[in-house]
């Protein structure tokens, strides 16, 4: 009977319950709406079969899409981008992995300062490091170009992937890598046939967010690009004299395959938590 | 005396210490041992005790602070593991989440560079030895616990190391499984004849698998004899009572000539050995060696009894005279009809009795 009780005052709800309830519903609605309807409106404006950014709807049109190819600026900053970011995710890939493994089997006090300075150029503001990093090369006698643009993204990246590698390998169980080596495996066959193969998930899934980081970084980049633009900066450029549809079109574009790598990162990194599971005993019958 | 001790030693300690930055208590305090060819060898004591820290030196994971470690007769300072004819089974195991069964029984061959189809053969007879033939395709997460644990076997054992290492393997399993890994880790160890270093905290698992046993303490042997020596002889207060049940009581050791007589208060007399030191000692008996008595049997006392608890194959009754509570373990009929606040007579077996050193 007590428990009827309990249940019975849900089902009957009092008008200013629901009007509570209905107010706590519309606030949750405004926020994500303030925060996704951006997104949708571009996204429509892709499709809008006007050069005005506005609305009335106009119609539905693809000749926005149909427009990117034929831009050759355009074209020629999104090759730009990609070559950038490929060539700063596969050297932060490898330098990242590599820092990771070689502070993780450090313990000193060294090794612990040097984990700690990582994080540093990920949180500085990249105004400043722009900025410093501009001045660095120009002392050097750097031409602004492909080459500054990769070392100033390779500055974020490489952390990024140090980091997160490092933190699965701290995850890892250190008895693997001991047991690799008490069944003979020197330091490099340990490392590579036992203690990558269970941290690849981790590299994968650092080069993807590195990927998105690079591909649409403006900050750091603005500040080392020499005469070719990346996309993101082109984009910027074009926006002061009132850009044209067809940006929206690729804004979309690269919005969604953002969006899916950074799904497709966090599914493989949260995935990768559980296989910690693997080798923990649980008594179960033989 | 038996076989074993006329072999020669595989690994030797010799006064090895280990001591951690930021600590002066010693996590293995100059420790000498030999453990020869062949013998299955038990380090048993509660956590802390340093037994964890001997067999990571073993297997080359930690460097003693002091002393030497030899393998072979050979000094093994400053060579790592993998190039130490030593394996280990890990509390967890430790097989490779990534390889089948197959592959992580082949991995010690293929650092050996044995030959792929070798390789194959031999992992597929070790396989067969702990009964895992069948899984070889599967992967470590698909096994049971108990699965797990011969695979991590089949493993260590496959490259036939001169030693095997074994860190409370059984530590993580349920009872029942414990007791039948037991018998397969002891056949397993005669049909290989490699010696076996066990790591482990519970002594009944020591009793019943080992040759010998190393009794530790806080870094220290306290006692190193077989399973019998240690049960029956323990030297020291903490073996006493760490192994098995006993009663402790301070006694006078009186010579009587052909023999001694340990006076140990409230009317309880002990007949001993001759030989054994006259002055204060302390007296260890086993329950069991505490028995039941008709009236006016020789050695009895008189005690009260406090409590009779049922164990199911025995009884302890637990009696009181005047200040001194001792604990009897019957097996026998007659402590089933004892009952709390009978009057009843203990005797203590000569045999049973044992001075330690404290």
């Amino acid at each position: 009977m007590s428990e009827t009780s309990v249940v019975r005052p849900v089902h009957r709800r009092s008008p200013a319950a629901i009007l509570g309830r209905g107010a706590s519903w519309a606030g949750f609605g405004a926020v994500y709406l303030f925060l996704y309807a951006p997104l949708v409106a571009i996204t429509v404006f892709a499709f809008n079969d006007s050069t005005i950014q506005a609305l009335p709807w106009a119609g539905f049109t693809t000749r926005w899409f149909e427009a990117i190819p034929k831009d050759r600026l355009l074209i020629s900053a999104l090759v730009f981008s990609f070559t950038v970011a490929i060539a700063a995710v596969a050297i932060a890939s490898l330098l990242g992995t590599w820092f990771a493994f070689a502070l993780h089997e450090r313990t000193g006090r060294v090794a612990r300062a040097a984990r700690g300075l990582m994080v540093v150029p990920v949180v500085v503001p990249g105004m400043v490091l722009g900025l410093s990093l501009a001045i660095t090369f120009r002392s050097l006698g750097l031409t602004p170009g492909y080459a500054t643009v990769v070392l100033g993204h390779l500055v974020f990246d490489v952390p990024v992937v140090t980091l997160l590698v490092l933190s699965r390998l701290q995850r890892l169980d250190p008895s693997q890598a001991q047991a690799a080596m008490d069944l003979g495996a020197g330091p490099w066959r340990t490392r590579i046939l036992v203690v990558l193969p269970q941290v690849r998930t981790a590299i994968l899934a650092a080069a993807l967010l590195t990927f998105t980081l690079s591909f649409d970084e403006v900050i750091v980049t603005f500040f080392l690009v020499g005469a070719q633009q990346t996309l993101p900066i082109f984009i910027w450029s074009q926006t002061r004299f009132g850009f044209t549809p067809e940006i929206n079109a690729v804004v979309t574009i690269i919005g969604l395959v953002s969006m899916v790598l950074i799904v497709v990162a966090t599914r493989v990194i949260t995935r990768d938590i559980e296989p910690d599971n693997y080798d923990r005993p649980d008594g179960g019958g033989a | 005396m038996s076989a074993t001790q006329q072999r020669a030693a595989v690994v030797s300690l010799d006064d090895v210490t280990k001591g951690y930055p930021g600590t002066d208590t010693k996590a293995v305090d100059r420790v000498s041992l030999d453990i020869r060819e062949g013998e299955f060898f038990s380090l048993l004591g509660p956590s802390g005790s340093g037994k964890t820290s001997t067999l990571r030196m073993i297997a080359g994971f930690e460097e003693p602070t002091q002393g030497r470690v030899l393998l072979d007769g050979l000094d093994v300072s400053g060579l790592p593991p993998y190039h130490r004819d030593v394996n280990t089974v890990f509390q967890n195991y430790a097989l490779f989440p990534h390889m089948t069964i197959q592959r992580n029984v082949e991995f010690p061959m293929r650092m050996k560079g044995v030959p792929s189809r070798e390789a194959g053969a031999r992992s597929t007879e070790a396989l067969e030895s702990v009964e895992m033939a069948e899984y070889g395709g599967r992967l470590p997460h698909q096994l049971s616990g108990g699965q797990r644990q011969r695979v991590a076997l089949a493993r260590a054992l496959v490259g036939r190391p001169r030693v095997l290492l074994l860190d409370e393997p059984l530590g993580a399993l349920d009872l029942r499984l414990r007791q039948q890994m037991q018998l397969v880790l002891k056949r397993l160890q005669r049909e290989v004849g490699i010696s076996f270093v066990y790591v482990t905290h519970d002594q009944g698992e020591a009793l019943s698998m080992s040759d010998r046993i190393a009794v530790m303490n806080k870094g220290r042997v306290e006692q190193l004899g077989s399973p019998a020596e240690i049960y029956h002889r323990p030297s020291t207060r903490f073996v006493a009572s760490f192994i098995g049940r006993s009663n402790l009581l301070p006694c006078a050791v009186e010579a009587l000539g052909d023999s001694s007589l340990a006076h140990c208060g409230d009317g309880i007399t002990v007949m001993l050995p001759a030989g054994t030191p006259a002055g204060q000692a302390l007296l260890s008996v086993r329950y069991e060696s505490v028995a039941l008595t008709e009236g006016g049997a020789s050695g009895g006392f008189p005690v009260t009894v406090d409590e009779v608890v049922f164990l199911g194959d025995a009884v302890e009754i637990i009696g009181r005279t005047g200040a001194t509570v001792l604990v009897a373990r019957t097996g026998g009929q007659r402590g089933l009809r004892v009952q709390r606040g009978d009057s009843v007579e203990f005797a203590i077996h000569p045999t049973g009795a044992v001075i330690l050193r404290d």
